[in-house]
């Protein structure tokens, strides 16, 4: 597999904070789980009492602080910026163009990370989406998740091609395809300025489209589906000082990525006594014997 | 699909119903409660789940943080963020598991150095990536990229949220990112340099 270029470190920053909102919780909702211990007649406990009492000079200070906060919310250089924001018709009709669909947008948030700032507007009805400005007006990036009776006619075909390639043969159904254009990013990015982006989830298996062609599948394996030539290669790395003494764990939750036409598994080991990973990425077209 | 970021620099635009809900929790109803849990529950887990590192520790912090919320919601105030309010509840409770933790961390150690190390067990890609990507910060470390980047707080935001000083948290974060720059350098010299050939 071709080497998948060291992003810069903005992209980095930028693609943390997407992973990390991209997490999901491990049920639907904890409401009714808090909702049945409110209705505990020893909620509130000494130790409750005690907590309550430090919570209390802990509150005074958010309050105070939100003072502080909100007089810097509007800073002369937020002001600026928002001088610089196009006409909303416009963004609408490029948001339009890309889905296909017309929306309403939500206020205009600030955002801001590093020297970058600009605003933000989420898509009214879409669970996950923004659209991205920067201080100059210019669109960073648009992501929205859209229903599958939502998706655009040409979308649902390429995306109904993509599913036939990955699973042949197969009904499969989607429920939510989520839509993704970014502009600015470096050259070496491995996501392409301008490129627009379609992607699904279909059980353990992740599918990306670029400009309307399957792009990447990432699929998660069980340890079995494993090729065993092919790990027993990638557990040779361990063998010997190669790795200055690194301690090779179990193997966990392999992954198997298919891009642009190459696969190639990304191996996992529990790496040390403090449960860090080792990321061994294998560096050559994989085929499972026939 | 990435959401917005709802940092401390922007606007707070309270919804109208969660707005109602408070009034309606801080007048007895207790029922309303349930609308801002569900508003916010997702952030405040997964705040929880990057410091503690843990999903079940996760599970457990974000019921004790709706429910000390809960207890003190009439002392919240309107102007405030109710988000900031709640990661502020959200910090000092896992601060507090932490310490409690690092209690028993040399009497854990030892245990674990009779057991061999297990793999974490992780329920999608996307968790996996999220330890992958935060293994090598401190949990002080992972709580300011938490806030600064993913919600995208001010400095000064998260001094009030955490009880320092602003130009500390700069200077830490300004490390920790040379942390994460180093790490992906690391990283890619692994990957890069050390792979193997397939025979």
């Amino acid at each position: 597999m071709e080497k998948w270029p060291n992003e810069p470190e903005s992209w980095n920053l930028l693609h943390i904070r997407r992973t990390v909102q991209r997490m999901e919780m491990p049920v639907n909702s904890f409401s009714d789980k808090i909702m049945s211990r409110l209705e505990e007649p020893t909620l509130v406990t000494n130790k409750g009492k005690r907590l309550r009492k430090a919570f209390m000079v802990t509150s005074a200070a958010a309050i105070l602080g939100v003072c502080i906060i909100s007089s810097a919310i509007v800073s002369p250089a937020m002001a600026e910026s928002l001088k610089n924001i196009p006409l909303m018709s416009g963004i609408l009709k490029l948001v339009g163009d890309f889905t296909g669909n017309t929306f309403t947008f939500s206020k205009p948030e600030p955002w801001s990370m590093g020297e970058d700032s600009g605003m933000t507007y989420k898509v009214d009805g879409s669970e996950y989406s923004q659209v991205m400005l920067n201080a100059r007006g210019e669109l960073e990036n648009v992501h929205l998740d859209v229903k599958w009776s939502d998706l655009k006619d040409s979308y649902k075909k390429e995306m109904e091609a993509a599913l036939q390639q990955v699973f042949p043969g197969q009904n499969i159904a989607v429920d939510t395809v989520g839509i993704s254009v970014q502009y600015g990013l470096p050259d070496d990015s491995p996501i392409k300025s301008g490129a627009l982006y379609l992607n699904t989830r279909v059980n353990n298996t992740f599918i990306e489209l670029e400009n309307g062609r399957l792009h990447r599948v990432v699929k998660s394996l069980a340890n079995e589906e494993v090729d065993l030539d092919a790990l027993k290669t990638a557990e040779s790395v361990f063998v010997g000082n190669g790795l200055e003494g690194l301690k090779k764990g179990p193997l966990n939750n392999p992954l198997l990525i298919v891009q642009d036409g190459k696969e190639a598994y990304e191996f996992h080991f529990a790496a040390s006594d403090k449960g860090q990973f080792y990321h061994l990425e294998y560096d050559e077209p994989i085929r499972k014997a026939e | 699909m990435e959401r917005p970021s709802p940092g401390a620099q922007r606007v707070e635009h309270h919804s109208e119903a969660i707005d109602a809900a408070i009034e309606r929790v801080v007048s007895g109803d207790k029922q309303a409660y349930a609308i801002i849990i569900r508003e916010y529950e997702k952030k405040i887990y997964t705040y929880c789940y990057c410091i503690l590192k843990s999903r079940e520790g996760a599970e457990d912090a974000v019921q004790e943080i709706f429910l000390k919320a809960y207890q003190n919601l009439s002392r919240y105030e309107k102007q405030a963020s109710l988000l900031t309010w709640l990661y502020k509840i959200a910090y000092f409770h896992c601060v507090d598991l932490i310490r409690k933790q690092s209690r028993w961390h040399r009497l854990l150690s030892l245990c674990k150095e009779r057991l061999s190390l297990s793999a974490p067990t992780y329920v999608n890609y996307t968790e996996q990536a999220v330890n992958e990507m935060l293994m090598y910060l401190n949990w002080e470390e992972r709580n300011i990229l938490l806030l600064r980047v993913v919600e995208q707080y001010s400095f000064e935001e998260i001094g009030k949220i955490m009880g320092c000083k602003p130009a500390t948290l700069r200077q830490r974060f300004a490390r920790l990112r040379k942390k994460l720059i180093n790490q992906r350098i690391q990283e890619g010299g692994a990957a890069n340099g050390e792979v193997a050939e397939r025979t």
